[in-house]
């Protein structure tokens, strides 16, 4: 056990510091975010997309380098590209991912802008190549660009994994987004509140605001650290418990950093949205808090009779999925 | 980074769970952790804990220990307190008393002391809150009158549980006017009285200390005169991570998940939501204690990493009891039940080691370095 930043991951967080130095990620213009594939080939270039073949000690760097780049406001699917590139598309890392759960119509992050669609099922995850054009763009403001694509024929899939390696390895992805956007919104409101004065003094200094900001603090370093945990192990339930704990984390603070920061925090100059409207965003991808929670209790507990919707809500359940997947 | 444990780690907490199996009658590690913190039971326990080493691992050799990581330390905390903490009272001891002897008792004091903590012989109580100097620690009055190669000791301190069967305190009294002082006090001193005070919180008893003109040589101060904060501030950051609650949360939300999964109970996808949770909150206080754990591993000062984890801890324990009193509705009423021991046990957690709301205070001015407080 040992939860201090060994030197070969201090010196991987510089080499990813100055890489964002030199492609500094831009907070998106509201309503307009697209893909930055100019950071998502330097970062692929850097190594940082393989990561997490690399064994416990790489994913760990792999979540490390995912939270940066999210609290940087990095516009990539950060998540998906460093945790399963190595696993869908390990020769081209940088190519775009796209991940959606079979039989769902709902937005996918990044669909009109990926080059690979992953499409997790039940037993099993498909991967097909995107065509331009085949994903139809939904108009969001939810930080990220949003499309509805359609599962293309299972006979065009260019490869397939086990669903349960797919899915814990997106949990994680997920996980370190929303901790990383839980940083950088964190922060964000800590630096306001000590500046901003009401009532002659910093609005900081009230302790009725400082126990709500430690409270953030105390969930923001669990979340980071049930992340990197189940980056170390690769563990299903502990995924799963980590992508819950972030995804409920995110909602909460989406609200408070907007309450705490008042009517200034809404202005598009004050870029707070960056973090919280991602935040928003990712805290719902795959069913959000309660379906990662529903995939964390079957793997925990095996509840009689859970019927956890992986896919489509229809009678495929994770638990089933499992039991049925290959070794 | 490495969240894994080593072979040796790993087979020092089997090796730990065979003993409890061998060792403690099963409605023993039933209790609730800190209930029968002084039967012989728990005495013996230690003595056999001291028999193998287990007692003091992770203290220098020369003090009777064995000089084994805080890793490995950890490990046995978090075994111990899942067992219902059969240590007793002596988990403090162990914890942070014998430790602030080693760092600043005489050599003195370490003779006197270390050894009989290090054989679990001894009974220890902490006399620190008073009536007017709970969270503000630094308002108590009880104050230690220098006279000659004496002290004279008089004031109140209340709530200290283990008090009446206790040999010795470790008593934080006022030398003068911002400084702090410590003494190692023999219970038995004339002019010490102690008294149960009756609370509703049923198994664990707490008490009222009163000290009129306690007269204890210059010798049992620990540390220089004034010097108590730093001593103290040390030994609480080991205190605020030294009851690893969430070992013993999680067990029992996983016994009550399983009872009621065993009378056919059908959870609904909420319910699961919470257990997971819960769980969750176990987990992350774990690691979040881990973090303390750390800086005593690598002979660093904890810093406000304590005070996150002691936050997490009581998180931690809330929402399992939380859950659990849900859960068990009605039941959770009868006294010994489960979710009540769980229940009043959350209720002290969130005081217990300085309050929640004390932690989030020191986190808002030594973690997220907010202005000042008003």
């Amino acid at each position: 056990m040992d939860l201090d930043l060994n030197a070969s991951e201090k010196r991987r967080l510089e080499q990813l510091s100055s890489l964002l130095a030199a492609h500094r990620p831009a907070v998106p213009e509201y309503g307009k975010a697209t893909l930055d594939a100019e950071l998502l080939n330097a970062l692929a270039d850097g190594g940082f997309l393989s990561l997490a073949a690399q064994g416990p000690q790489g994913r760990v760097q792999a979540m490390l380098a995912i939270h940066d780049i999210s609290r940087a406001n990095g516009m990539i699917a950060i998540g998906a590209q460093a945790m399963l590139g190595s696993v869908v598309t390990p020769e081209h890392p940088s190519r775009p991912i796209a991940v959606k759960q079979s039989g769902k119509s709902a937005p996918v992050r990044f669909a009109a802008q990926a080059q690979l669609l992953v499409v997790l099922g039940a037993t099993q995850a498909d991967i097909f190549e995107v065509a331009p054009g085949e994903a139809k763009p939904e108009s969001t403001h939810y930080g990220y660009p949003f499309a509805r694509i359609d599962a293309p024929p299972k006979n065009s899939a260019i490869g397939s994994f086990p669903a349960d390696l797919i899915l814990r390895r997106w949990q994680l992805g997920l996980a370190g987004e929303m901790t990383g956007a839980l940083a950088g919104a964190l922060a964000y409101v800590v630096a306001y509140l000590s500046q901003r004065e009401q009532f002659d003094r910093k609005i900081g200094a009230f302790q009725a605001i400082q126990h709500r900001l430690s409270e953030l603090a105390v969930t923001l370093e669990a979340a980071r650290h049930l992340a990197l945990e189940a980056a170390w192990n690769d563990r299903p339930e502990a995924a799963a418990m980590a992508a819950y704990y972030a995804a409920d984390a995110a909602r909460k603070m989406c609200l408070e950093a907007h309450q705490l920061s008042g009517a200034q925090g809404f202005t598009l100059e004050a870029g707070l949205y960056a973090w919280t409207l991602r935040l928003h965003a990712l805290s719902l991808e795959a069913g959000g808090a309660p379906w990662h929670a529903a995939v964390a209790a079957a793997q925990i507990w095996d509840p009689p009779g859970a019927a956890v919707p992986v896919v489509n809500g229809g009678d495929a359940s994770y638990k089933d999925a499992l039991e049925t997947t290959p070794a | 980074m490495d969240f894994g444990w080593s072979e040796t780690e790993s087979q020092f907490r089997q090796d730990i769970r065979q003993f409890i199996r061998a060792e403690l009658d099963k409605n023993v590690t039933d209790l609730v952790p800190g209930e029968d913190p002084y039967s012989q039971t728990s005495i013996d326990f230690c003595g056999k804990l001291a028999d193998k080493g287990w007692l003091v691992p992770h203290w220098p050799v020369e003090y009777g220990g064995s000089g084994a990581s805080a890793w490995m330390f950890a490990i046995l905390s978090e075994e111990m307190w899942a067992a219902g903490e059969p240590r007793g009272s002596q988990y403090m001891n162990v914890n942070w008393i014998g430790p602030a002897i080693i760092k600043a008792g005489s050599e003195e004091q370490k003779l006197q002391h270390l050894k009989r903590i290090s054989r679990g012989d001894v009974l220890w109580c902490q006399g620190f809150s008073e009536v007017e100097a709970g969270s503000d620690l630094a308002a108590m009055k009880t104050s230690a009158r220098r006279e000659g190669d004496s002290y004279i000791i008089d004031g109140e301190k209340v709530w200290t549980s283990y008090a009446s069967k206790a040999e010795f305190c470790f008593l934080l009294t006022r030398t003068s006017e911002s400084g702090i002082s410590i003494f190692l006090v023999p219970m038995s001193t004339p002019g010490i009285r102690v008294e149960v005070i009756p609370t509703m919180l049923d198994v664990h008893v707490i008490h009222r200390l009163t000290f009129e003109g306690v007269k204890v040589p210059a010798a049992y101060r620990l540390g220089e005169e004034d010097a108590g904060w730093s001593i103290v501030r040390d030994a609480l950051s080991d205190e605020r991570v030294g009851t690893p609650r969430f070992a013993r949360a999680e067990i029992v939300l996983d016994r009550v998940l399983k009872i009621l999964q065993d009378k056919g109970g059908d959870l609904d996808s909420g319910a699961w939501a919470r257990a997971v949770e819960a769980r969750a909150a176990c987990n992350a206080a774990r690691l979040l204690s881990y973090k303390v754990r750390q800086s005593r591993a690598t002979g660093q000062s904890a810093g406000p990493d304590a005070y996150v984890g002691r936050a997490a801890i009581v998180r931690a324990e809330r929402a399992v009891a939380d859950l659990v009193v849900d859960l068990l509705a009605e039941e959770s009423l009868v006294s010994g039940s489960i979710a009540d021991g769980e229940f009043r046990t959350s209720m002290i957690a969130g005081l217990g080691g300085g309050s929640y709301e004390m932690q989030l205070n020191l986190i808002s001015r030594l973690w997220l370095h907010l202005p000042k407080g008003v």
